[in-house]
């Protein structure tokens, strides 16, 4: 009794891993296809020995699967980016509500694809090119600017301990400044201090800028701009930063 | 009888009890005078003062000792703030994260780019020269940034087609 429930648990256990390993399998497949594997579409319709309801179910079963196998790549290509959101990490209320919103939309996404992949049981040959259009037609006019904006997010909230690190680095600088200056009475290290505190405002403000446009989901276009320039402000701190060390060190070294 | 002796009879001696009852009666009866009112606040206030002062100090040290005064005016000047290591190394995560920021601009706008569409049946060479065509000029992806960090799982590469490719192909 007890070898018979052994050998039920082990066979179980091993279903469930063939299981999962065929799936991952098959997901791998619909992501690899090749020109080879639209070339069997012409070559069906090239066979002069099928007949011509030979090839029309011949063509049709190819071109389901096609279609079916790009659909479920679409949906891996989504899980995966849904899957690097869900990873970012967010510091305020309003970023997380951003990120849980933007992570909607994507199981909206998902579940067109499920649709279309139903559409496609019922489909004849040419059902399954007006599935490729509309999803093509998605794609392009909805799926991509949502994938611009939930990239825009991933770097934005990746940006955001950048921020933090230079905002503690200009806090610190600011007292090693202000002790620096009352004992030295250099006039430089004031000056540079200013650049770097213009430049590191100009940067906050173009980051909650970019915050805004993707909270207002604007093109995904005008984020990635205003996310650029609060980088490009934050090197600009960095590059004050380093002719405030210079101009320490040389005051440190006399 | 010497003194010895007179002096355990020592011992011996008690009150009168009647005395002892006396005394006892008056000494219950003597009403307890409560200090003052104000003397007892002060010594409240005081009391709550002296533990206070003494919460603040250990919260003060514990502060010190774990740095949470490194981004106030009581701590100790840093002059490491200042060291270029340091700061080498975080402008370069900036500038890593801007290059990463450069690489959306192409990619998204290579994304709509697409194969030119042969007429269908038109034969085998024709379909594989223009799928061949489109994966020379295209590099269309759907996620720029996962792309950029190696993730993505949609991306062209020399041997595979791209979803919208193969969306494109399949719609005619």
């Amino acid at each position: 009794m007890r070898l018979l429930k052994t050998i039920f648990v082990v066979g179980f256990f091993a279903l469930c891993g063939a299981f999962f390993l065929g799936t991952g399998v098959a997901h791998a497949d619909n992501c690899n296809l090749t020109p080879a594997d639209f070339a069997e579409i012409t070559a069906i319709q090239n066979n002069p020995t099928l007949t011509a309801l030979d090839e029309v179910k011949q063509e049709l079963a190819v071109r389901k699967d096609l279609v079916s196998q790009t659909i479920m790549c679409a949906q891996a290509d989504v899980a995966t980016l849904q899957s690097s959101l869900n990873a970012a990490t967010t510091t305020t209320s309003d970023a997380a509500n951003l990120q849980t919103a933007l992570s909607g939309k994507l199981d909206d996404a998902n579940n067109f694809y499920n649709l279309e992949l139903t559409k496609l049981n019922g489909a004849g040959i040419s059902g399954t090119e007006s599935i490729a259009k509309d999803v093509l037609a998605w794609r392009e006019g909805s799926y991509e600017p949502l994938a611009g904006e939930v990239n825009n997010f991933i770097l934005w909230s990746e940006n955001q301990s950048l921020f933090a690190t230079a905002e503690n680095r200009m806090q610190q600088t600011e007292q090693t400044v202000s002790f620096l200056e009352g004992a030295s009475g250099n006039t430089d290290l004031q000056n540079a201090f200013s650049a770097a505190q213009t430049s590191f405002n100009a940067a906050e403000a173009e980051n909650t800028q970019a915050q805004n446009a993707l909270t207002q989901f604007l093109p995904a276009d005008q984020s990635l701009a205003l996310i650029q320039q609060s980088l490009n402000s934050l090197s600009e701190t960095y590059q004050q930063f380093f002719a405030l060390s210079t101009i320490v060190n040389n005051l440190l070294s006399h | 009888m010497n003194l010895s002796d007179i002096l355990k009879q020592f011992k011996n001696i008690e009150p009168d009890p009647n005395f002892t009852e006396k005394s006892k009666r008056m000494i219950l009866a003597t009403p307890q005078t409560a200090p003052a009112l104000t003397v007892r606040g002060l010594r409240m206030i005081f009391r709550v003062l002296e533990t206070s002062a003494a919460v603040v100090l250990v919260g003060f040290f514990i502060l010190l000792i774990t740095g949470g005064f490194q981004s106030s005016r009581l701590s100790p000047v840093q002059y490491s703030v200042m060291d270029p290591q340091g700061l080498h190394a975080e402008a370069q995560a900036v500038e890593m994260q801007i290059e990463l920021a450069n690489i959306n601009y192409p990619e998204s706008s290579a994304a709509p780019e697409s194969t030119s569409p042969t007429a269908a049946g038109s034969g085998n060479s024709a379909t594989s020269s223009a799928l061949a065509s489109a994966l020379a000029t295209s590099t269309a992806s759907s996620s720029p940034v996962a792309n950029a960090s190696g993730t993505a799982s949609s991306t062209a590469t020399t041997s595979t087609v791209s979803i919208d490719q193969a969306l494109q192909e399949l719609s005619k």
